[in-house]
C-alpha cells in the first residue's frame, strides 16, 4: 500500500482523478482502484488539448497569413517569444542549479526565521538576478521547492525583474531628465514586492513544496558531480518545457491585445487625474513588455504624468498577461487568482504614494 | 493519519490528498520533475534548433534587436543540448527501466504549445512590422533630450545621412539644427496618397512588441509615383522648417530610390 502510494502520490491529487474521490481521507483508496484508465485520461487530456490548440493555431495561421493584421500578430508573437527565450533559459538553468547543488533545508537555514526579516531580505536579493520577469518565475518555484518560505520566494519573484542593475540602468537611460524616476522605481518596486510578501505571509493560501517523487531521488546525498549535472539538466529541461509552454500562451495574449487595442485608445484618458494611473497600470498588464525595455516605453508616453508612468514601471514587471499565464502554470490557479490582484493593487497604491513623495 | 504523515515527510507535502493547492499545481512536478521522456527531449531539440536557425539566418532581426544574436545562439545551443542529452539518456535507460511505466515519461501537456512559435517561424516567417502597424501608431512627441543634438556635419556633397528617429527628434530640437540641410533617410512606405507618403521606420528598445513609429510626412518629387506600401526606399529630402504640433514633420523629397529590406529593419 505504502509503496503504491509513494509511486503515484502526486497523481492522487490531480484534478481529474480526484474529482470522484469524495472524502479527502479516502482519496488514496479509489485512486488505486481506478488505476490505469484515470491515469491515462489525466495524461492524455492536456496533451490532446495542447495538440488541438496547436493544430488550430497552425491552420488559422496558414489560412490567414496574408491578412496584414494576422501577419502583425505573428510578428509580435514571435518577438515576445524570441526575446524571452534567452532569459527563460537563464532562469531554468538557475532553477536546475538550485535543485542540483543547494542541499535540502539550506535556504531555510540561511534565511531569517521571521518573515518580517526574511521577506525584505528576499526582496533586496532580487537585485542579484540580472534578467527580466521570465527568468524569475522558474527560479521562485525552485526556491520554494528547496525550502525557502513561499512569501519570501514570491517577494523575490516580484522584486528581481524590477530592481536588478540592468533594469535600473535602462531606466536611467530612458529618463535622462528625471533621475528621480530611477529612485522612485527602485523604492516603489522593492516596497510593493515586500508588502505583497508580508500580506501573503499573513493572509495568503499556502504554496506547498513539490519535491519530485522519483524513486531514488536521493540527489542530496553525497553524490558525485556527474549525477548533479544530470539532475541540473533534467530540472532545467523540464522547467523550460513547462514555463515555455505558458510563455507561449502569454505571448499569444499579449500579441492579440497589441494588435486589437490601438494605442490611441490611451489618449482618451491622458488628462484625467487618477484615471491616468489606472490606465497605464492596465496598459502594463496588457502590453507585457520585458522589464528591460519598459522604461523606454514609459518615457515615450509623455502625454501622461510621471506618477502614472511610475505605476506602469512598477506594475509591468510584477503583473502582466504573460506573467499571469506563467504563474498560473507554475503555482496553480488558486494561488494566482489571489496573488495577481493583490500584487496589482499593492503596486498601484505604492506607485501613487512613492510618486507623490519622490517625484 | 500516520500514513499521511509519513507521506508528507517523504514527498515534501505533495501527497496530501485533501489539498486542492497541490492538486492544481501538481503539473509542475507530476512528471517526477525529471522524466520529460522522448517527447520532451524531441520538443527541446526542435525548439533549440529553430532558435539556432532563426539566429543564424538573421531572421531574428525582424523581431528583436540585432545584439540579441549571441544570447540567442547560446540559449538555442543549450536547449538543443538539453534535448539531445534527454534523448540519449532515455535511450540508454530504456532497456533497464521497464518498470517505470511509459506514461511517466512525458512532458507537461502545455509544452506542446512550444510548437506554435516553431510553426509560425517555418510556415509564416512573418516580416518586420510594416505599414499596418504604422497606420495604427499614434504620433508621440519625442521626449526632450538631456543633451540636445549638436550641429549637423554633412558629408562632402552637403548631405547628412541620419536615422529617421534622429530626423524626427531634430525637428523638435530648439537648436533647429536640421533647417536648410538635405538629409538622406531610409524607411518603408506607409499610407501612400498621390504624391505623399509616410516615410516610416520603427524604433525598438527590446523587441517588436515595444516598437514606436518614427515617421515623416514626405512629398515626392514631381513625376514620381508613390511606391506600394511596405516598399523600402532611401530619399534625399529637406524639412519645411515647421516644428509639428500634432502631426508628422513634413519633408519634400528630391530623389527617391527603392532599396531591398535593410539587414536591420529597425532603429534602436
Amino acid at each position: 500500500m505504502h509503496d503504491v502510494r509513494s509511486l503515484d502520490a502526486p497523481d492522487a491529487v490531480a484534478p481529474l482523478s480526484s474529482a470522484g474521490a469524495g472524502g479527502a481521507g479516502e482519496a488514496a483508496q479509489p485512486r488505486i482502484d481506478l488505476g490505469g484508465s484515470a491515469e491515462l485520461h489525466r495524461r492524455l487530456l492536456p496533451a490532446a488539448v495542447g495538440g488541438l490548440v496547436t493544430l488550430t493555431a497552425v491552420t488559422l495561421t496558414i489560412v490567414f497569413a496574408d491578412a496584414p493584421g494576422l501577419r502583425t500578430w505573428c510578428t509580435i508573437f514571435l518577438a515576445v517569444t524570441v526575446q524571452a527565450f534567452p532569459f527563460l533559459v537563464l532562469g531554468v538553468l538557475i532553477s536546475g542549479a538550485v535543485a542540483a547543488f543547494v542541499p535540502d533545508g539550506a535556504l531555510a537555514r540561511v534565511l531569517p526565521r521571521r518573515a518580517v526579516l526574511a521577506v525584505p531580505l528576499a526582496g533586496v536579493s532580487g537585485a542579484l538576478l540580472p534578467g527580466c520577469e521570465c527568468s524569475s518565475v522558474p527560479v521562485a518555484r525552485r526556491l520554494i521547492d528547496s525550502g525557502a518560505p513561499p512569501a519570501a520566494a514570491l517577494t523575490f519573484l516580484l522584486a528581481a525583474p524590477a530592481i536588478n542593475p540592468v533594469v535600473i540602468v535602462a531606466t536611467a537611460v530612458a529618463f535622462p531628465n528625471n533621475p528621480r524616476m530611477v529612485l522612485a522605481r527602485f523604492i516603489a518596486s522593492l516596497l510593493a514586492a515586500t508588502l505583497v510578501g508580508l500580506i501573503w505571509h499573513r493572509f495568503g493560501v499556502p504554496i506547498l513544496k513539490q519535491n519530485d517523487t522519483t524513486p531514488g531521488g536521493d540527489f542530496h546525498g553525497g553524490h558525485g558531480g556527474g549525477l548533479r549535472l544530470h539532475r541540473l539538466a533534467d530540472v532545467a529541461g523540464h522547467d523550460f518545457l513547462h514555463a515555455g509552454g505558458f510563455l507561449v500562451l502569454g505571448a499569444a495574449l499579449a500579441a492579440t491585445l497589441n494588435v486589437v487595442v490601438p494605442r490611441s485608445a490611451l489618449d482618451a484618458v491622458a488628462g484625467a487625474g487618477v484615471l491616468t494611473v489606472i490606465a497605464l497600470a492596465v496598459l502594463a498588464v496588457a502590453l507585457a513588455v520585458c522589464s528591460e525595455a519598459d522604461a523606454f516605453v514609459a518615457a515615450s508616453l509623455s502625454q501622461f504624468p510621471l506618477t502614472a508612468r511610475l505605476a506602469f514601471l512598477v506594475v509591468g514587471p510584477m503583473v502582466d498577461v504573460k506573467l499571469i499565464a506563467m504563474q498560473t502554470g507554475t503555482f496553480g490557479r488558486r494561488v494566482t487568482s489571489r496573488f495577481a490582484p493583490v500584487t496589482f493593487l499593492t503596486a498601484v497604491m505604492t506607485a501613487i504614494v512613492v510618486g507623490a513623495v519622490v517625484l | 493519519m500516520t500514513q499521511g504523515k509519513v507521506d508528507i515527510d517523504r514527498h515534501g507535502g505533495t501527497a496530501r490528498p485533501d489539498d486542492h493547492q497541490a492538486a492544481e499545481a501538481s503539473s509542475w512536478t507530476d512528471t517526477g520533475g525529471i522524466h520529460i521522456g522522448p517527447i520532451g527531449g524531441l520538443l527541446l531539440l526542435v525548439v533549440g534548433i529553430t532558435v539556432l536557425r532563426v539566429a543564424q539566418t538573421g531572421a531574428y532581426t525582424s523581431y528583436v534587436r540585432v545584439g540579441m544574436r549571441i544570447p540567442l545562439l547560446a540559449a538555442g545551443a543549450l536547449v538543443t543540448l538539453l534535448g539531445a542529452a534527454a534523448l540519449v539518456r532515455y535511450a540508454r535507460a530504456g532497456s533497464q527501466d521497464e518498470s517505470q511505466s511509459a506514461h511517466r515519461h512525458s512532458p507537461p501537456g502545455v509544452a506542446l504549445l512550444l510548437l506554435v512559435p516553431v510553426a509560425v517561424v517555418y510556415v509564416v516567417a512573418p516580416p518586420s512590422l510594416g505599414a499596418f502597424s504604422a497606420r495604427r501608431a499614434t504620433v508621440t512627441v519625442p521626449p526632450p533630450r538631456a543633451v540636445p543634438y549638436g550641429p549637423l556635419r554633412p558629408g562632402p556633397d552637403d548631405i547628412a545621412t541620419l536615422p529617421l528617429r534622429e530626423v524626427v527628434e531634430r525637428t523638435y530640437d530648439r537648436g533647429r539644427s536640421l533647417a536648410g540641410t538635405t538629409v538622406q533617410m531610409t524607411g518603408f512606405v506607409a499610407a501612400p496618397d498621390g504624391r505623399r507618403i509616410l516615410l516610416t521606420r520603427f524604433v525598438i528598445r527590446c523587441c517588436a512588441a515595444d516598437a514606436e513609429a518614427a515617421a515623416v510626412d514626405l512629398t515626392l518629387p514631381d513625376g514620381v509615383a508613390a511606391p506600394a506600401e511596405n516598399t523600402w526606399v532611401t530619399v534625399l529630402a529637406t524639412w519645411d522648417g515647421i516644428t509639428p504640433d500634432h502631426g508628422r514633420p513634413r519633408f519634400a523629397a528630391r530623389t527617391l530610390d527603392v532599396i531591398p529590406t535593410p539587414v536591420d529593419p529597425y532603429e534602436t
